[in-house]
């Protein structure tokens, strides 16, 4: 019985593929009839907030279980890859950060497809849509205490290099926190950027270190020699920096998202540097996608076309309608409040340049850690 | 004849590198009551658990009532439960997380005896060893001789035919473990069971036994009655382990004497020789003499096999008292079951039978055989 | 005898084999008829799958081009064997970053946690198992807890109360109290994690000594005493050497394990980039570099490998003592006169530090309004009974109303008792294979064997246990998905708690009880059940304690093997932490706690009741 459920799920996957290329209407009554069906979906998230949108999904469409499980990106691609070698499909849908990996480690080895709603087709702008649908790009950026500081303290990425910030700029440990090995590589992708900012800090041109390839590598051998602090986890740097009473409070890198900390702690006194040159932070892009062979392949589609919203942002998407995240609809613009992605002054990360030279940055920054 | 209760033949077992016991044959008949006997690590314990089927012998065979129960050659091995043989261990091994009727019906549990029978045989056989106010005590509630009735009464209530037991008073005090030896004996009287006992208390040997082994780096030594054993050892090592205070040995050598009957030997040592009823043995080999304590005399002349002797200690024990005295360098103890007038540096002349003196070779430590009629 | 040695004379050669066969085969047969050979040979083939067959592959795999080593090399041809990852560890730039720096903070924290724990745990140990201290009950009921307290939670409590403010936030206490800021080695790095550690580890030797302890018939020191010995003299001739295994094997277990853990070290490290090599091995890991990470591994294996032949150096082989014999034995107190109530108040300080300090802190945090404010004003029960669909946390449920964390819980426990009821059983099959069969080679290599997965990294044993088991192996399905998986990769992890436990209490059963019970006629499955099963009983349930609370509190090694059905409380804390509800995190951790010290008290009652403990 099970196998020819599977079956049929991969026929109406394949025909569902046909239909994408053919930007048919969108049939959500019929969609949501086959998706019943299958009673169920199971979601492996990087966010916790894959609880809400599954709630208000099992609201509108009565009779399907979302079942979300959180873990952290590379745990999640793990994970597909034993699935897969299991034969044992558990996860339908897979939604999480790194798409250097999972379009290297999962679409290019087909062991998961894209799927892009039909009715969206035309709203969602092409590099949002190839190869793998893109839910929301998040942000990583520099946040100050402005409880403390009048205004943002840092001009330039190089400031954080300079003696008064000696021991007191934060960054996530990419050891750890893959997200930020995505940083550091971005950074040094725009080496010539850094280094024309270098120029117009300090009026002269750069003089890399022995050995150092480019101003991107030197900024991160500088940051480290500035006595960095490495934490591990990106909600305790929002405190170190934001909580209030503070008489010297450091900067430091975090998630922009973090921002929604503050509605939670109101001790929490924080706010994005905007103004950074040459780029206030990296944005990546999050990514939604089917499972090669998913159990539930309609309740899949139903549900990531949930998660897509509507013009408005709607019920789906509203868990990630927050300042950080950055709807990639056209015809949805960021909260109010918050500035557009395309306003920001950001460097987006390439998941190919990610992939071929991640490791090398990594390297470099675990060399030079002393 | 009935075919023996136990026998072992060429039984050897090997640790290792170190033979632990090295080709003891025995057999035993029926009500025998055999004690194991030798010093500690002699492989006398380890004979008395391949006998129990704990330890699996290296070569050999052994035969219980008649059924082979171990043989390299044929490559049998039956395990110790079903040998049916009680064993007594020197730790008395009662379990400690039952009482004492607990422990005692094991044994009967597992032959799927029925809940009443077992009953009926624990209250028997607790009332007989005097354990009745004890049966729901636990084993580390109660006194070691308590302890080793239970073991012994564990060990009864199967009916065993054969009765295997290792040291199993030695860790009683000297008191207690005078009344255990009668009760076992009067035990193996009642039942009369086959027995192997183990033990390195030669006194607690030569009372039990009806024959003893005497076994030295797992070599059986003899195997006689404790009569024999004690009156004709078969080597130096039996004569010095057997009898207390020791026998006393007197290196020497032969020499001839012409009489009626043919030539008898003498020993002959520095100034003095003293007459055997020894015959016919070579004269001037080298020998060492050997006499017990008990069997020396003191005399107040000098006279035939006499030597004179100066007394260095006088050890009064109640009825006894021995005697350490010198003569040269040798010195010999004496037992006297009398008392005496004695004190150190009082000069005495003493009297060795001759048909007390055994005579052994020097180079191999075996007994020279005496003439037959001295037996 | 005659007519058969007529017919081998005529025909010797084919009388000599055949009697040499049935030699050979009869061998064979008394070989087999030993049950401790039987068991070890059963154990052999469960190893073969839980340890032997992971081992392999670790060591295979680092010798294999994995696909994600595209991003490390251009030369990558994934499949094809390379020395690639063995010269990135040890020869090559990040050498010194990735192995040299953090192996020797590994040693030295791990050796300064061990050795702190094991006098801390020993001298309670002898406190309680041999004094008169006031109290002892509930002193001896109360010492396990700070094991059960997660360590991370004394982590955070040692920065609540040192935290200088090189990492920003708030200060600690002792900079409120003093307005001097702690320097950063009060902080963090090396003493911190000693400290902290100690007192989350101490219990390991707690437990195993106060077992030794309380099973030395104190006739053995009194016979010392009668002797004219001097107390200290007792002590340190007669106690000491009679529970040097227990200390050693304690030291072994508490070294190991330091050496492997990630959270403690990681968080009180970090922020001055003191890294551990337990660091590099989850960082590659996580990072898909397993290769890499198990290279690492090993060398975590061979430290302790020499650490533990240094240790049975150091006991002497077969120098063991057999303590439960027959006879009954009794246990003197003794008297500690002036100095009771002195060490009565030193070790409530201890409980204090280790125990209710950690344990109100993170009490408190579940009800604080705001993470990190712990104004009364601001108290509140909404993240324990809060209704879901409220404004309220995000729409969040209370943990106690919360479908998924009870689900979560339910599977935390029936994890927690078969695996630790397994581990238990098979570590009573192993301490009964390990002594019956000593100085053979088989029960040596059962008794490695079991102890080899302590020896690997949490993380990489579900790594391994994920790569492995996604497929079928030989007769095993692929196991991936299920919740026997998760148990299984429990068992194997550990093991070697059970496995010594089994071996601790089997060697202080006397030899005769068994075979007393032998020549009664009971067979080996009686014996089992009646005499050694009840016997070896207490020395288990402390090592199913120990495997019931760490299973419990596990989360490295099982978090790449759990699915949506299968997940644990544990897993479920993780999500709260990285939204930033920290009282969430801290409610299932108390929840955690709760299960555990009930387990505890359960599993109390048991050994009360067991037959053994009279």
């Amino acid at each position: 019985m099970r196998k020819i459920v599977s079956v049929v799920g991969v026929l109406s996957l394949v025909m569902g593929l046909a239909c994408t290329s053919a930007a048919e209407p969108f049939d959500e009554t019929a969609l949501y009839k086959a998706a019943k069906e299958e009673r169920q979906v199971n979601i492996y998230s990087y966010s916790s907030r894959v609880f809400k949108f599954g709630k208000t999904f099992e609201a509108k469409y009565p009779g399907i279980k979302v079942n979300g499980f959180d873990m952290d990106s590379p745990e999640i691609v793990t994970k597909v890859l034993a699935e897969q070698a299991a034969k044992n499909y558990v996860a339908d849908v897979i939604f999480l950060k790194d798409p250097s990996t999972v379009v290297n480690e999962l679409y290019n080895k087909k062991l998961v497809f894209n799927y892009v709603p039909s009715d969206l087709e035309n709203l969602i702008p092409a590099h949002y849509k190839e190869p793998l649908l893109v839910h929301h790009a998040s942000v990583d950026a520099i946040i100050y205490n402005n409880e403390k500081m009048a205004a943002p303290p840092i001009k330039s990425l190089w400031d954080m290099t300079m003696k008064e910030w000696k021991g007191r700029v934060i960054f996530p440990d990419p050891q750890k926190l893959s997200e930020y090995i995505e940083v550091l590589a971005t950074i040094v992708q725009h080496s010539d950027e850094m280094a024309a900012d270098y120029k117009r800090v300090f009026g002269q041109p750069i003089k890399l270190s022995p050995g150092v390839k480019n101003a991107g590598y030197e900024w991160i051998l500088r940051l480290l020699n500035n006595d960095a602090i490495i934490l591990g986890s990106t909600n305790d740097i929002a405190k170190a920096v934001g909580l209030s009473d503070q008489a010297q409070p450091p900067v430091g890198f975090t998630a922009y998202s973090r921002l929604r900390d503050k509605e939670k702690n109101p001790k929490l006194k924080f706010e994005i540097m905007l103004d950074v040159q040459p780029a206030m932070g990296v944005s990546t892009d999050v990514i939604v996608a089917i499972v090669n062979k998913a159990s539930h392949p309609n309740a899949a589609k139903l549900l990531i076309r949930w998660m897509m919203g509507d013009e408005k942002g709607g019920q789906g998407y509203e868990p990630y309608f927050v300042f950080g995240n950055f709807p990639v609809r056209k015809d949805v613009s960021a909260p109010e409040g918050s500035k557009n992605l395309s306003d920001l002054n950001l460097w987006k990360s390439d998941p190919d340049y990610v992939w071929k030279h991640g490791q090398e940055v990594l390297d470099f920054w675990v060399a030079h850690l002393k | 004849m009935a075919a023996p209760i136990i026998e072992v033949r060429n039984l050897t077992k090997v640790f290792g590198t170190v033979v632990a016991v090295d080709n003891v044959s025995f057999s035993m008949e029926e009500k025998d009551f055999l004690v194991l006997l030798g010093p500690s690590g002699c492989g006398k314990t380890t004979v008395l658990r391949m006998i129990a089927g704990l330890e699996i012998p290296t070569a050999g065979e052994i035969y219980l009532k008649g059924r082979l129960v171990y043989s390299d050659e044929k490559g049998i091995f039956v395990p110790a439960r079903e040998r049916e043989v009680g064993l007594v261990f020197q730790s008395y091994a009662l379990w400690p997380h039952m009482t004492v009727s607990e422990n005692i019906a094991f044994g009967l549990k597992v032959k799927g005896m029925k809940a009443a029978a077992i009953e009926e045989k624990t209250a028997a056989i607790t009332a007989y060893m005097q354990l009745d106010g004890l049966r729901n005590r636990y084993p580390q509630e109660m006194s070691g001789g308590q302890q080793q009735r239970v073991a012994l009464a564990r060990m009864l209530v199967s009916q065993p035919d054969i009765f295997l037991m290792d040291e199993p008073l030695s860790n009683l005090d000297a008191k207690l473990r005078l009344e255990m030896r009668a009760e076992i004996k009067n035990l193996h009287i009642q039942t009369g069971a086959t027995t192997v006992y183990v033990t390195h208390d030669q006194v607690e040997g030569q009372t039990m036994a009806s024959q003893v082994a005497v076994i030295n780096n797992g070599i059986l030594e003899q195997l006689s009655s404790p009569k024999t054993i004690y009156k004709r050892p078969a080597n130096l090592f039996v004569a010095d382990f057997i009898g207390s205070p020791a026998i006393n040995l007197i290196e020497g050598a032969t020499g001839a004497i012409d009489t009626e009957e043919g030539t008898t030997v003498s020993l002959e040592r520095d100034f003095w020789k003293a007459a055997t009823l020894y015959k016919n043995i070579q004269s001037g080999r080298d020998i060492i003499a050997a006499i017990r304590p008990e069997n020396i005399a003191v005399v107040p002349e000098e006279g035939f096999n006499t030597i004179p002797a100066t007394v260095k200690t006088v050890l009064p024990s109640g009825s006894e008292t021995v005697l350490r005295v010198n003569q040269g360098d040798l010195t010999l103890s004496v037992l006297m079951t009398r008392e005496v007038e004695l004190f150190p540096g009082q000069h005495i002349n003493l009297y060795l039978p001759p048909e007390h003196l055994l005579l052994f070779d020097k180079a191999t430590g075996q007994l020279l055989n005496l003439p037959e009629k001295t037996n | 005898m005659p007519p058969s040695a007529a017919r081998y004379a005529l025909t010797p050669a084919l009388g000599i084999r055949k009697r040499r066969d049935i030699k050979m085969f009869s061998r064979a047969k008394t070989y087999f008829r030993k049950p401790h050979i039987v068991i070890s040979l059963i154990l052999l083939v469960i190893l073969l799958f839980i340890v032997i067959v992971p081992f392999g592959k670790m060591v295979k795999d680092s010798f294999v081009w994995q696909f994600a080593d595209a991003r490390l090399s251009r030369n990558s041809h994934p499949g094809e064997l390379t020395l690639f990852h063995w010269k990135r560890v040890f020869a090559g730039p990040l050498t010194q970053n990735i192995l040299i720096r953090p192996l020797y903070n590994s040693i030295s924290t791990s050796l300064g946690v061990s050795v702190f724990a094991m006098v801390i745990g020993a001298f309670l140990a002898w406190l309680v198992a041999r004094t008169d201290l006031p109290f002892k009950k509930i002193v001896a009921s109360v010492a396990v807890l700070p094991y059960v307290i997660p360590s991370y939670i004394h982590a955070l409590a040692w920065l609540n109360l040192f935290k200088n403010d090189r990492i920003g936030g708030v200060a600690g206490v002792f900079q409120y109290l003093t307005g001097i800021s702690p320097p950063d080695w009060l902080s963090y790095g090396y003493l911190p994690i000693v400290a902290t550690l100690s007192l989350h580890y101490f219990p390991f030797t707690f437990l195993l000594v106060s077992a030794a302890l309380s099973s030395i018939d104190s006739r053995l020191e009194e016979s010392g005493e009668i002797l004219g010995a001097s107390r200290t003299y007792i002590l340190r001739r007669i106690t000491f050497p009679l529970i040097l295994p227990a200390l050693l094997s304690s030291f072994i277990l508490t070294f190991s394990r330091v050496l492997g853990t990630f959270g403690t070290p990681y968080f009180l490290g970090t922020p001055v980039r003191y890294y551990t090599l337990s660091t590099q091995i989850y960082s590659n890991i996580i990072n898909r570099i397993p290769s890499v990470g198990y290279i690492l591994a090993f060398v975590l294996i061979a430290i302790s490998s020499t650490v533990i032949f240094v240790n049975q150096r150091m006991i002497g082989k077969g120098k063991s003592f057999v303590t439960i014999g027959g006879k009954g034995f009794r246990i003197k107190d003794m008297p500690l006169g002036s100095l009771r109530y002195p060490f009565l108040i030193a070790i409530i300080a201890l409980f204090c530090a280790a125990v209710v300090l950690p344990f109100t802190l993170i009490l408190w945090q579940t009800f604080t309004l705001y993470p990190d404010d712990y104004s009364i004003r601001h108290l509140t029960l909404l993240f324990w009974t809060g209704h879901a669909n409220t404004a309220f946390a995000e729409g969040e449920a209370g943990i106690l109303r919360n479908p998924a964390i009870i689900g979560a819980a339910w599977n935390s426990i029936k994890l927690a008792l078969t695996a630790s009821l397994l581990a238990g059983l098979l570590g009573i099959f192993i301490g009964y294979a390990v002594v019956k069969g000593r100085n053979t080679r088989l029960a040596f290599s059962v008794e490695q064997l079991s102890f080899l997965p302590y020896l690997v990294p949490g993380i990489a044993f579900g790594a391994l246990y994920l790569a492995l088991f996604s497929h079928r192996i030989g007769p095993l399905p692929a196991l991936y998905g299920t919740f026997f998986l998760i148990v299984l990769v429990c068992v194997a992890k550990n093991l070697p708690f059970t496995g010594r436990a089994g071996i601790t209490s089997m060697l202080q059963i006397g030899n005769e009880l068994e075979e007393a019970a032998e020549t009664l006629g009971a067979r080996w499955s009686m014996r089992f059940r009646k005499i050694i099963l009840p016997l070896s009983l207490q020395g288990a349930i402390s090592g199913f304690i120990l495997v019931f609370i760490t299973v419990m509190r596990e989360l490295s090694l099982i978090i790449l093997l759990v699915t949506p059905e299968t997940r644990t409380l544990t897993t479920m804390t993780f999500r709260y932490q990285e939204q930033g509800y920290t009282q969430f995190s801290s409610a299932i951790s108390v929840l955690i706690i709760f299960i555990v010290v009930c387990g505890e008290a359960v599993s109390k009652k048991l050994e009360k009741r067991s037959p053994a403990n009279r």
